[in-house]
């Protein structure tokens, strides 16, 4: 058994010998942090256009949006708690900063946020500042939340380019929208859900793992799941994909 | 390419991270690109002369919003293409705003994809 200092020394050699070992390793953490955040719902496919965008005519491009989008959030959010912390709420106001920051936040692929917004939209509607302040609250900590995972995604891109390196690509996993007549809040077992996809049949099933998110209008049925539970958010779709 | 040839597009929207994504967007198409950040600029812009091929139009903006802005401008006559960039769906304000003189609309956020297909579906090639 090698013991720490011949472990140490054996590590020295590799690094001699594949001086771009840390690199690769880097890299492979990047792809893994990168798909951790399209899989836990932070980041959808905007985000990956963004990063194909970026090219040598536009190198820091998806820095300057997401600081872009830093500097436009935090702006949005302190009006936003400034304008629920009247004595009579202009709601008209509230709901047109909640759309801006939904807006934008859509544009740099960040659905948390997005979504969080669409509920806080849904409330402005019953005009209850109290209901309204709570989804605020949530909108700031999804916002913190992806803050805080760009910002650690930025910095492990930084690493990656001042190493000589290129940024892998993470691709979002293709999303499919398929309708159902079952409300939201209530679970089924699969066998009682009524599928309907534009997709073929038999893609979807040979799939061997999905989650399903629910809207309004809709459920998925999936293949291969015990249970289905119907979750009362927007924004849809289907998860084709794996962990 | 010759900067005067190429097509020319307003992007017109009150948000800094859509202006700068759709910039970005345009110029990988062979654009050549102007922003403002409300429809009062965009109106301000043809009234001085200025002329483009293509109007990127946000709807809901201060100042002046896409939907009044689109109607100032088919009023004073400006035949460039003008597409409304919105992140509502489909509904009465939409179709209002399509209504004030619009080609055609698509839904926030804009892609190369959404880009491409929108101008194909205008008849519109870009060299």
């Amino acid at each position: 058994m090698l013991n720490v200092a011949e472990a140490q020394e054996a590590l020295e050699i590799e690094k001699i010998e594949r001086p771009d070992m840390d690199l690769i390793e880097m890299q492979r953490q990047f792809a893994e942090y990168s798909a951790s955040l399209f899989r836990e719902g932070f980041l959808d496919s905007q985000f990956t256009q963004l990063q194909q965008l970026q090219d040598e005519s536009n190198p820091d491009f998806v820095l300057e949006v997401v600081s872009l989008f830093f500097d436009g959030s935090e702006r949005l959010l302190n009006d936003l708690t400034l304008s629920l912390e009247q004595e009579m709420v202009d709601f008209k106001k509230v709901d047109a900063h909640v759309h801006q920051l939904k807006g934008s936040s859509s544009s740099i692929g960040a659905q948390r946020v997005k979504n969080a917004c669409i509920a806080f939209r849904n409330c402005c509607e019953l005009q209850i500042p109290e209901a309204c302040r709570a989804y605020l609250q949530q909108v700031k900590q999804e916002y913190l939340l992806v803050k805080n995972k760009l910002q650690t995604l930025l910095k492990m891109e930084q690493q990656i380019v001042a190493a000589g390196g290129s940024i892998p690509i993470t691709e979002c996993p293709e999303w499919i929208r398929l309708e159902c007549c079952h409300r939201p809040g209530c679970c089924y077992k699969p066998e009682w859900i009524r599928l309907e996809c534009c997709y073929r049949m038999e893609w979807i099933i040979s799939e061997s793992r999905m989650v399903a998110r629910v809207d309004h209008l809709g459920l998925m049925l999936l293949a291969g799941v015990d249970q289905a539970r119907v979750l009362p958010q927007a924004g849809v779709l289907l998860q084709a994909g794996v962990d | 390419m010759a900067a005067e040839m190429m097509y020319s597009v307003l992007i017109v929207d009150d948000d800094a991270v859509v202006r700068r994504i759709h910039k970005v967007v345009l110029e990988r198409q062979g654009c050549k690109t102007t922003a403002v950040t409300d429809g009062q600029e965009a109106v301000n812009l043809f009234r001085h002369g200025e002329t483009f091929d293509l109007v990127l139009m946000d709807l809901e903006m201060p100042v002046m919003d896409g939907k009044q802005a689109t109607l100032e401008l088919r009023t004073m006559g400006v035949k460039s293409l003008i597409i409304g960039v919105t992140s509502r769906r489909a509904g009465p304000e939409v179709e209002a705003f399509i209504g004030a003189g619009l080609n055609d609309c698509v839904e926030k956020p804009l892609t190369s994809a959404k880009l491409a297909a929108t101008l194909h579906r205008l008849g519109v090639h870009i060299s």
